[in-house]
């Protein structure tokens, strides 16, 4: 069982201040969660009212077994400033919402080293990057993690109405 | 730790004028694909101000020369006071915005990538060895590559702006 390791370096920033739908933003993560087969836990949500409009803090957690050998996670962490809803139905705020994710091999242990071929394969193969199922991990774990981040980064700007989409 | 050596250190593109923003960032992105270097955006920020929007984008990415060396790619967008104009092309009214829009990009050579010549001391000096005097001729290729790159995009970026200019 190796620990799981992150996809990128940095977690994808989307920073907005404007307008915006507060309730559609959340319900289109949980339904982003829904639609990619992920067990969605939300083990933070902070809710502060202020004299200018509410302040939020929210963490989304989730994970999927891809395979029976790579388990991938999904995270999402938000903090919105001064959520108030205006006479349109609209809340005008800043929000800050990270994206990362995280890939685990072996998540079951199967190969955990009780035979020396086990810890060879792990350590020379898996670690290094290397080997015949390398493309199979990098393609359904990495690749597939990668393209998710930024599909759901491209779903959050287009509900935005940002301009660069 | 991997050997980066800088080639393109901090290049910028500036422009002031009409500018179309969503085709200017999909050309970015799509010259960057085209290229190779499968960007992605670490940070992309979007702020209404009173004077117009404030838009600051950061594109990353890589593309492996070998198993030994890759170029790193970073470029740093920032798209200022952009307020919203209507434009007239011939029958047609499009949307557009007069803004201040500059590139700043950072291209490194990034050799040993993987750590494999870290182990220990001697694979170490092997690799200042093995850089210095046998791979030297692959460096300075994958080095010429990355420059060419850029100009590449660069031209592109400007060719985008300049057709805005003419139109």
């Amino acid at each position: 069982m190796t620990d799981p390791a992150d996809i990128r370096d940095d977690p994808l920033i989307i920073r907005f201040r404007g307008e915006y739908d507060y309730d559609g933003l959340l319900s289109l993560i949980r339904g982003f969660y829904k639609r990619s087969l992920f067990d969605i836990k939300e083990p933070k949500l902070k809710y502060k009212v202020g004299g200018t409009g509410a302040e939020v803090e929210f963490k989304f957690e989730s994970d999927r077994k891809i395979t029976h050998y790579i388990k991938a996670y999904l995270f999402v962490e938000g903090h919105f400033w001064d959520v108030k809803k205006e006479k349109t139905g609209l809340t005008k705020g800043k929000l800050d919402i990270r994206i990362s994710s995280q890939m685990e091999l072996d998540y079951a242990g199967k190969f955990d080293g009780k035979k020396p071929s086990h810890k060879w394969m792990q350590e020379k193969l898996d670690a290094k990057g290397t080997g015949l199922q390398f493309g199979d991990n990098k393609v359904t774990g990495e690749k597939y993690l990668e393209k998710l981040m930024d599909k759901l980064q491209t779903e959050i700007k287009k509900h935005l109405k940002m301009e660069c989409v | 730790m991997s050997e980066d050596r800088v080639i393109i250190d901090e290049k910028k593109i500036t422009y002031s004028g009409l500018i179309a923003i969503g085709g200017f960032y999909k050309a970015m992105k799509q010259e960057l694909d085209d290229l190779g270097y499968g960007p992605y955006e670490d940070y992309h920020a979007e702020e209404v101000h009173e004077d117009g929007k404030q838009i600051l984008i950061t594109f990353r990415g890589d593309k492996k020369v070998s198993d030994f060396a890759k170029i790193v790619w970073e470029s740093k967008v920032a798209i200022s006071q952009a307020t919203e104009v209507t434009v007239q092309k011939g029958h047609q009214k499009t949307k557009m915005h007069k803004a201040s829009a500059e590139v700043k990009s950072i291209v490194v050579l990034s050799t040993d990538y993987d750590k494999s010549f870290e182990q220990n001391a001697w694979l170490y000096f092997l690799r200042v060895v093995i850089d210095k005097f046998v791979f030297k001729s692959y460096v300075s290729r994958a080095m010429s590559q990355a420059k060419k790159d850029y100009s590449l995009f660069e031209s592109k970026i400007k060719s985008f702006l300049n057709l805005e200019n003419f139109r």
